[in-house]
């Protein structure tokens, strides 16, 4: 396996220099040679590399791959996202059919298919039964419901237990839902689900945030994917709240300093329960660390390793938090509660907020608000 | 008698009993010896819950799907961490099952524990399996994931990306049924979408539905595992279901779901909790609308559920400044959120201004963007944000050692990648953290191995190659990296070097280590010993661009030196320090024997402009030529005078224009030729412009050309003064 982890490394090197540079750069053709050089090695001792994705773990030549690091892990969400989770490499291969499967997946748009010495393709597991198509399967949603609501209640981490790891699969089949819903509506406002009572506010909260993100990502042009990520650090962007107190996050009146720089913390233990999540995008984690940052770098928490522009991830969920935070808040819904919220985003644009980001939610909520 | 035993139910209480209990066992087992307290106490614990199993089967199954247990056809409780790690454990060795058989020993238990809790890398299939063996475990089978159930579907098809679990559960599913076959496909029930459901429910024939079938089919829809459990999702999705069946039909299952709910009232309170107030409002209509009599308790509950609660919903300060959620609101808010007049707070014109936002087209702004946008998601520029994130949570002193142990082992995977990808601004505070947090000693047992790691050969070694790939291109990032390693980086440099092919690479190699200076010069000095010629020349360039003077004795000794290229190298150093030793040695070179060591002096002098060797230069243009060879011989030799510009020249220069040859016309015009594009540096007197006009008259035209332009520089020089 440790040629199988160099062979990855490698090829994950001239992916990266492929994507950053250009495919002629030199230190392209280098990592490709060396991946070259070894995957031959490793086909001659095995005769093929076969390499399958089940879940977000990768098989090669049906053994699983154990600590793969951080370069599996983008290999896997790579292939992933070309829709290949099955990948062979016979022997035979030559440099110039690495180097198209290089290429190919060093672009966003470009289809990785087979080649005569590479196949891609997806996996299944077929069982005897009922013989149903898939599309069937899918369930029909018009709008985003409390019952979306309520899964991510039973998938989200619970304050009572908040170490245990969250179910990456739930919360992506979550957002899958959500994104059906976003495709069939263009009415934001719909897409918003009312806090019924206080203990639900975190569960509401982190869909709706979610789901208006992804609103906002679309309206951006983003690919599918992106729009989809996106959701996913909306739906946890606050997860780092499980871990302070109750006492402190449901106190009514005053809070003290002290008390809210506990709360100022969520954003640092989000970061840190997330970032350890190998299968989950990565966006989780910044989004979590940044979303108070602020657009203009003077917001919490504070940093030690230099200011940095928030991710326009974090910048879009910034702005569907503190809408959804202050919508949320104010019980009795009219037009100009909306009007009023618009106003101080756009008062705090350039300072708290992307100008331009500021610009288009005011128009999506503008049309919303004229149904 | 065996198979009516295996027939039993198995007591989900005891089972979760059992379960925990391995799992507590596995993790003592893994820690303690065997004869610890804690191993023997929670061994036997195990033992006893399985024996209990045993009375209803005498084989217990768990399968493993993923991060699942799945007993029979029922799901554990997914939510259940204990389950989950222990399904994780299993499956991370590629464990699809386990089975206990009657029988089974408390020993058999520690050996299996011992066993799968040895390091998971060096834990293949044939090794548990070996491992098993030799450890007469003969009441523990286990199944292996048969990675061959997993069908390629080659490209061609459509791709249609399973949602991550999806996979394992079918193939689990398949495998504890028997069903796991390539031809087919199948799904579970649970999965067929509502309208789907009802489609297929109206269509039996009516004399085959009973009450109890209604209870079943509601029941097996709501029930999603092995407690019997069911949430507001299932009620939501079990109205979809009952809302699409026909009007006769409705009626039956709607009876059937309130006589279910009723019996599991408790579950029904909770299931309700998830529900909003629109969808409970909505199922007492459908039921009222279908003449359901709803029981009492369900009816109360209902209402308890239907009303709106606000509780929670008050403004928050911190000082006098407010709180929404986790944001400063800025504090003119404060008026308005009490007033909650807002037409006070904004102006006409600002509302107006708003308005117009209607207009404003994103569209517009995104397409001279596009390119930012799309490199904002590229992996690269998210990973390098993200190990940004990790950065900063090493540098937070609240970091648990645990999660401060696993962000040092990414922020190492991250150092690799940025070099392998030129980022060597983000490697540089990856170390500068670790730096940081070694002074202050935070978690040392994790921080000095770390930087240990990050000053080892084998890491240098990798921050070498990445500067020889990419580093050309990021070179006062890469050089700042370097700095950081000051001296160690010198020896790898030079090996670089040695070993680099492309000339390009090597004068970058060359150049970053004379960013060095003096610093370089005891290992430049310890490789002038090396026997190839090549590796020598290269000391003897970096003796004199790091050493300067103090460089000079170690140059010396190699002015003499067998090889021309090690020779010429070193009289070319000390002409740079200005040596006039070097000058002594270029006369040498010119005088010697060997055509190469000439061509190598004339150059150098010319290089040089060392006016010392004018006469040697004049002298070799005016040795009479007897052949073609002689007077292109001449070219280096008026080059070099060229770059001289002594005036002293001109009079050899006017012979040789003046000399005529019938035999050798071709190569004495452009020796002819070449002089004339030689004079830019001599100075314009009188014999400079008698020998200009003289080539004006000249009949080859490229020599009048170049004249011309001569005359118009010289006229541009003395002009400009």
């Amino acid at each position: 396996m440790d040629k199988v982890k160099a062979f990855i490394q490698t090829i994950m090197s001239a992916i990266s220099n492929c994507s950053l540079y250009t495919a002629e750069h030199p230190s392209v053709d280098e990592f490709m040679k060396r991946a070259f050089r070894i995957l031959n090695e490793i086909i001659a001792d095995k005769g093929a590399l076969e390499m399958m994705i089940i879940d977000n773990d990768l098989v090669v030549n049906k053994e699983p791959l154990k600590d793969g690091g951080i370069h599996a892990v983008n290999f896997v969400r790579r292939l992933r996202r070309k829709g290949i989770t099955r990948i062979d490499f016979l022997q035979g291969i030559n440099l110039s059919e690495l180097k198209q499967v290089v290429y190919a997946i060093s672009q966003t748009e470009k289809r990785l298919g087979s080649l005569p010495h590479v196949k891609t393709g997806a996996i299944d597991v077929r069982l005897g039964g009922i013989q149903m198509e898939g599309d069937e399967f899918r369930s029909e949603l018009s709008q985003i419901s409390m019952e979306q609501v309520q899964r991510l209640k039973e998938i989200y981490p619970q304050s009572s237990s908040p170490f245990k790891p969250i179910s990456i699969a739930g919360i992506e089949e979550v957002v899958v839902t959500f994104f059906v819903t976003l495709k069939r509506e263009a009415n934001l406002l719909k897409l918003v689900s009312p806090v019924r009572t206080y203990s639900e506010y975190t569960y509401t909260h982190a869909t709706n945030v979610a789901v208006l993100s992804m609103f906002q990502a679309e309206s951006l042009g983003f690919s599918d994917e992106f729009i989809h990520d996106i959701g996913i650090a909306g739906l946890l962007h606050d997860v780092g709240k499980l871990f302070i107190s109750k006492e402190v996050l449901e106190k009514k009146g005053k809070l003290s300093e002290k008390e809210f720089e506990e709360i100022t913390r969520h954003t640092l233990y989000g970061a840190t329960y997330l970032a350890k999540m190998d299968a989950l995008t990565p966006l989780a984690a910044i989004a979590a660390f940044e979303h108070h940052r602020r657009f203009d770098g003077h917001g919490y928490p504070n940093v030690k390793t230099g200011n940095k522009r928030q991710h326009i991830c974090s910048q879009i969920i910034a702005i569907s938090d503190f809408f959804d935070a202050l919508r949320s808040r104010r019980p009795y819904k009219k037009d100009w509660e909306i009007r009023e919220i618009l106003t101080l985003m756009k008062k705090g644009a350039g300072k708290e907020f992307n100008p331009m980001l500021v610009k288009n939610f005011a128009r999506m909520l503008l049309i919303a608000l004229r149904g | 008698m065996t198979d009516l035993k295996d027939d039993l139910p198995l007591d989900t209480r005891l089972l979760s009993d059992a379960i925990i209990e391995l799992n507590i066992s596995r993790r003592n087992v893994a820690i303690y010896p065997r004869d610890h307290p804690s191993v023997k106490r929670s061994l036997t614990r195990a033992y006893d819950f399985l024996q209990k199993l045993f009375e209803l089967r005498n084989e217990i199954t768990l399968a493993v799907a993923k991060d699942t247990i799945i007993i029979d056809d029922h799901y554990l409780d997914k939510k259940n961490p204990v389950f989950r790690e222990f399904a994780l454990h299993l499956s991370s060795l590629s464990i699809a099952y386990v089975t206990f058989i009657s029988g089974l020993t408390e020993d058999e238990i520690y050996a299996f524990h011992r066993i799968l809790s040895e390091k998971p890398s060096e834990l293949s299939r044939s090794v548990i399996e070996e491992r098993l063996r030799e450890e007469s475990v003969v009441h523990i089978k286990v199944g292996f994931v048969d990675y061959d159930s997993f069908v390629f579907k080659e490209d061609g098809q459509e791709y249609v990306t399973e949602e991550p679990g999806h996979l394992w559960e079918r193939y689990i599913y398949g495998l504890m049924t028997g069903t796991l076959r390539p031809e087919a496909v199948s799904d579970m029930i649970q999965e067929i979408p509502p309208k789907v459901l009802a489609s297929m429910v109206s269509n039996l024939p009516k004399e085959d539905m009973k009450e109890e079938s209604y209870d079943r089919v509601i029941t097996g829809y709501i029930k999603r595992s092995s407690e019997g459990t069911f949430s507001g999702r299932d009620i939501k999705k079990l109205m979809d279901f009952i809302n699409a069946l026909s009007p006769e039909l409705k009626r039956q299952f709607l009876s059937a779901t309130v006589r279910v709910t009723e019996r599991e009232i408790r579950q029904m309170e909770r299931a309700l909790e998830g529900m909003s107030v629109d969808q409970i409002i909505e199922f007492l209509e459908t039921l009222n609308e279908n003449k359901i009599v709803i029981p009492e308790a369900l009816k109360n509950l209902m209402d308890k559920f239907s009303t709106l609660s606000d509780s929670g919903l008050e403004t928050i300060f911190v000082g006098d400044r407010v709180v929404v959620d986790d944001f400063f609101l800025m504090p003119e808010i404060k008026e308005l959120l009490e007033s909650g007049d807002f037409s006070a707070f904004v102006s006409d014109t600002y509302q107006k201004e708003i308005q117009k936002l209607l207009n404003f087209d994103i569209s517009e702004h995104v397409k001279g963007k596009a390119d930012e946008l799309l490199h904002a998601f590229a992996d690269e520029t998210v990973d390098q944000e993200f190990a940004y994130v990790i950065m900063e949570l090493l540098s937070y002193e609240g970091v648990s050692e645990e999660d401060y142990d696993l962000f040092t082992q990414r922020a190492t995977e991250y150092a690799v990648k940025f070099l392998e990808i030129g980022q060597y601004g983000e490697v540089l505070k990856i170390l500068k953290i670790l730096e940081a947090n070694s002074k202050k000693e935070i978690f040392p047992l994790i921080t000095e191995p770390a930087l240990e790691y990050f000053h080892s050969k084998r890491f240098i070694d990798i921050v070498i190659d990445s500067v020889r790939l990419i580093g050309r291109q990021f070179r006062d990032d890469a050089i700042r990296l370097l700095d950081y390693y000051g001296e160690a980086v010198i020896p790898p440099l030079m090996d670089a070097l040695i070993k680099e092919e492309s000339l390009g690479i090597r004068r970058f190699i060359l150049s970053l280590i004379i960013h060095f200076k003096d610093k370089a010069l005891p290992e430049v000095i310890k490789r002038l010993g090396d026997k190839r010629w090549y590796v020598k020349r290269n000391m003897i360039y970096l003796l004199c661009e790091c050493g300067g003077q103090k460089a000079l004795p170690h140059i010396r000794q190699y002015c003499h030196h067998e090889h021309t290229k090690v020779r010429v190298e070193a009289v070319k150093s000390l002409l740079k320090l200005g040596d006039p030793y070097g000058i002594s040695m270029v006369k040498t070179l010119l005088e010697s024997s060997s055509d190469e060591l000439v061509e190598q002096g004339i150059k150098l002098a010319g290089a040089f402009r060392l006016k010392e060797l004018v006469p040697e230069l004049i002298g070799m243009l005016r040795k009479r030529g007897i052949s073609a060879a002689d007077f292109y011989k001449k070219i280096p030799v008026v080059k070099a005078l060229g770059e001289i510009g002594d005036p002293s020249v001109i009079a050899a220069l006017n012979e040789l224009l003046s000399t005529k040859s019938l035999l050798f016309r071709g190569p004495l015009d452009e020796l002819k030729l070449e002089i004339y594009r030689s004079l830019n540096n001599y100075p314009y007197n009188e014999d400079m412009k008698e020998l200009i006009e003289k080539g004006m008259r000249s009949s080859n035209n490229e020599i009048k050309r170049e004249c011309m332009r001569l005359k118009r520089f010289f006229q541009e020089e003395t002009k400009n003064g």
